[in-house]
């Protein structure tokens, strides 16, 4: 597969705090890179070393195979980014905004071109209206719009959903699945929301203190994980007897709290487990999937597992 | 006490002759200029102003008896008042005094010196004047007072016409301290104080095309508003 | 590129609001300074005429057109910086203050040109506002007050002759725009130090005012230590109408004014170059 973006031993320091340490990741062609960690991870320091705006203490950065310090300007025109929040000349309207920043790309896109990205984002009704009278879901469609205007090989989105409602969260999403399917765009994007990047990732990355924790694909990373369940039952003392003549060991696959037990296993499915309580005439009140990926990253990124 | 009435007697007698004789030369002059109604004259100044650079002017003077004038420039300049009407206020005025200093010889003419003050206690200057013997011209012109200093103004004249004695330069120095420019601020420089030196500045006027009597109207003299 | 990134600074420029507090403040501050002069019966022309006594007279129009136009320059000397200097203060910390450096620098362009288009833009800002300091101080005087010699009352009384005033305030305005550029330098620089532009506006300022006071303190330290303020400089249109003009003396002001400008702008390049985008 061919190589998008590589990191090798990237650092960064800001005074006595190491904001990126040692990273190492690699992005292919066409996927949908997820760029996870905590708030304060180092994912925005990262991703302002992938677009110039800082420079490394250490490390190489590797973008089509070019050396970014060396060839910023040709490697940055097939590049669109957002980073952090989207921001534009608010006392200029969202053409005047998408015209200027795409002639800084030695491009001169018609007036057609141009409505046809608005239009792409929804914006193409407020294509006259300043920016300062758009929302901040308006402004991260922009954002894309303006990341999009010189059809860029990579785009890089820097927690693109932050702020956004539930409505213009999804919007962004299926904004960010369209690019990767319709138009074939590698997109490297990152986020603090796992489910987020469960939605629209095909590999990811998770880092924690600048460092990486983990990379792979989704799914692999998903099926690492056991599945953990929470049964509320009738009685609990016989459900435990149970599992502990199926071999499972207490405090370490299963918990007891109340009229609840938390069961992990890769073993056992939920509805053999339920069979199991249900055929032992212990009455289950409710069961549920405990265990997510959300909390997978939570431990993570915590350092328990 | 006799011995001083005579004293007295005699001094008011010299005094009196003094008067008349000041006020026979005095009448002379008048007269060079009674003849004269009005007058346009082109000129030509110069100012030399300690700490001042100022260009030659270009003038037309107009004149009409009694006090009327208009100077036409374009050009910015101080001239004195004299260099208009070629004597002093004072001898328009009807109650000063007059008295002969003496005579001096300028130019190998005789020239007569009479002091003139006025009698109104609110004129201060003094003026002295130095009368040409033969034409009875102004040649030199002396005021004294504490707002002007002290200012010296010469005349060389010429006979325009077979009839008129008019000057056709005038020279006037005079203490630039009591000439005082407003100034402004310059930031880039320390101003410098005044050193209480006396200055002399100096004024030079060349008359050129006098037309006289070619009866100017008065229209000629009201101020544009 | 260049020309492209120029385009759009002076664009973002003369979008802002705070670009046109110089323009109206002139606009409403020489009008009234003209109608001062002239209805306020020649107030100086009085004081002049005062002053000479009963045995001098003054000839010529002496409060003209020209001579408002004079004493404007002399009058806005501390403010034309402050108007420049709000736009200057905002080139870069404006970008920053927005978040639109961000924008900027991940678009395909050396830092080096955005550098040196912002201060070309700086430049081109302080030119249209000579010119329009030059028309609105020298026209509407003279259509109201006329013309004549000029009479320049600083140390020195200089009259100028009429025929030589178009050159001379030509002159001084060009050498106000090359203070002006010095002044742009400086807040540029301080600009692209910070990320807001209060900080570039009062810091320029303070630094020129407290140059010219220093410039001006009557003690010897000060004196030896004036001659290397660049403030010094800045009044170099003054020297137009000296008589006769010093132009190895006003040379002598561009090289110090332009150097300083080159030296500002070399720190912010160099700076900029290097400088970590973090807001």
């Amino acid at each position: 597969m061919e190589i998008v973006l590589e990191t090798k031993s990237l650092t960064k320091k800001f005074k006595n705090i190491t904001a990126v340490d040692n990273l190492d990741l690699v992005v292919y062609k066409g996927e949908v890179f997820g760029f996870l960690g905590p708030n304060g991870a180092g994912k925005s320091t990262t991703i302002r070393m992938l677009t110039s705006l800082i420079y490394p203490d250490q490390g190489e950065i590797y973008l089509f195979n070019k050396k970014l310090t060396a060839n910023s300007k040709s490697i940055l025109r097939k590049v669109g980014a957002i980073v952090e929040s989207p921001d534009f000349y608010l006392y200029l309207t969202a053409f005047k905004n998408l015209e200027f920043l795409s002639q800084l790309y030695g491009i001169n896109p018609t007036r057609k071109q141009i409505m046809e990205i608005l239009d792409f984002v929804g914006l193409s009704n407020r294509w006259n209206s300043k920016v300062k009278t758009f929302s901040h879901g308006m402004k991260q469609r922009l954002g894309i719009a303006q990341a999009l205007l010189h059809d860029p090989d990579l785009i890089i989105l820097d927690e693109p959903t932050t702020g956004l409602d539930p409505q213009g969260m999804k919007e962004i999403r299926e904004l960010v699945i369209s690019l990767s399917k319709e138009k074939g765009k590698t997109v490297f994007i990152s986020s603090h929301l796992l489910y987020e990047v469960e939605l629209i990732a095909n590999r990811m990355i998770i880092i924690n203190r600048g460092k990486k924790v983990v990379e792979g694909y989704v799914k692999e990373l998903l099926n690492e994980e056991k599945a953990t369940y929470n049964f509320r039952l009738s009685n609990i003392e016989r459900a435990k007897n149970i599992l502990i003549s199926l071999n499972f060991e207490l405090n370490h696959d299963f918990e007891v709290n109340g009229n609840e037990m938390l069961i992990s296993t890769k073993r056992i499915s939920a509805s053999q487990l339920n069979k199991i309580f249900v055929e032992n005439g212990i009455e289950v009140f409710e069961f549920y999937r405990k265990r997510t990926l959300e909390e997978y990253f939570l431990e993570i990124t915590r350092g328990q597992k | 006490m006799k011995k001083f009435a005579l004293v007295l007697f005699a001094f008011i007698c010299f005094a009196f002759a003094q008067d008349k004789n000041a006020n026979r030369i005095i009448e002379k002059i008048k007269a060079n200029y009674d003849i004269i109604n009005d007058y346009s004259v082109e000129i030509k100044g110069k100012v030399d102003f300690p700490d001042a650079v100022i260009p030659e002017l270009k003038a037309k003077i107009f004149f009409k008896k009694p006090d009327k004038f208009k100077v036409e420039s374009d050009n910015f300049m101080i001239i004195p008042r004299q260099s208009i009407k070629f004597y002093p206020d004072i001898l328009n005025e009807k109650d000063y005094s007059s008295l002969i200093l003496g005579e001096v010889e300028i130019d190998n003419l005789k020239h007569f010196i009479i002091k003139l003050i006025s009698n109104n206690p609110e004129v201060e200057e003094v003026v002295t004047i130095w009368v040409n013997s033969e034409n009875f011209t102004i040649r030199k012109m002396n005021l004294i007072g504490s707002r002007i200093g002290k200012v010296e103004i010469e005349f060389f004249y010429k006979f325009f016409d077979g009839k008129y004695w008019l000057p056709e330069k005038m020279t006037a120095t005079f203490e630039a301290s009591k000439i005082l420019f407003p100034r402004m601020r310059r930031f880039d420089k320390n101003q410098k104080e005044n050193s209480g030196q006396v200055q002399e500045g100096k004024i030079l006027i060349q008359y050129y095309n006098y037309q006289v009597n070619r009866g100017l109207e008065d229209k000629i003299f009201e101020k544009k508003k | 590129m260049i020309l492209k990134m120029i385009s759009f600074e002076l664009y973002k420029i003369f979008k802002k609001w705070r670009t046109y507090i110089g323009f109206l403040a002139l606009s409403i501050f020489i009008p009234i300074l003209i109608y001062g002069v002239s209805e306020g019966g020649n107030h100086y022309q009085r004081i002049l005429d005062r002053n000479m006594g009963d045995q001098f007279l003054i000839v010529g129009n002496l409060v003209n057109g020209w001579y408002v136009a004079f004493i404007t320059i002399q009058a806005m000397i501390i403010h034309i910086p402050f108007f420049i200097t709000l736009v200057a203060g905002d080139l870069f910390a404006g970008e920053g203050s927005a978040g639109t450096y961000r924008m900027l620098i991940t678009r395909p362009i050396r830092r080096e040109t955005i550098v040196v288009a912002k201060y070309i833009a700086g430049f081109i800002y302080a030119l249209v506002f000579i010119v329009f300091f030059g028309l609105i101080s020298t026209f509407p005087a003279i259509y109201f007050l006329g013309t004549g010699d000029l009479i320049v009352p600083l140390e020195k009384i200089i009259v100028i002759p009429s025929n030589e005033i178009y050159w001379r305030f030509l002159l001084a305005y060009f050498s106000s725009f090359i203070s002006m550029c010095l002044v742009v330098s400086l807040a540029a620089l301080f600009s692209s130090l910070v990320n807001n532009a209060i900080g570039p506006i009062v810091g320029t300022m303070a630094v020129i005012v407290i140059f010219l006071i220093l410039g001006e303190l009557p003690f010897e330290l000060f004196e030896k230590i004036s001659p290397y303020l660049f403030t010094k400089y800045m009044t170099v249109w003054i020297d137009s109408f000296d008589y006769p003009v010093d132009f190895s003396r006003i040379l002598k002001s561009y090289a110090v004014l332009i150097g300083h400008g080159i030296l500002f702008f070399a720190i912010t390049l160099l700076n900029f170059r290097k400088k970590d985008i973090l807001i």
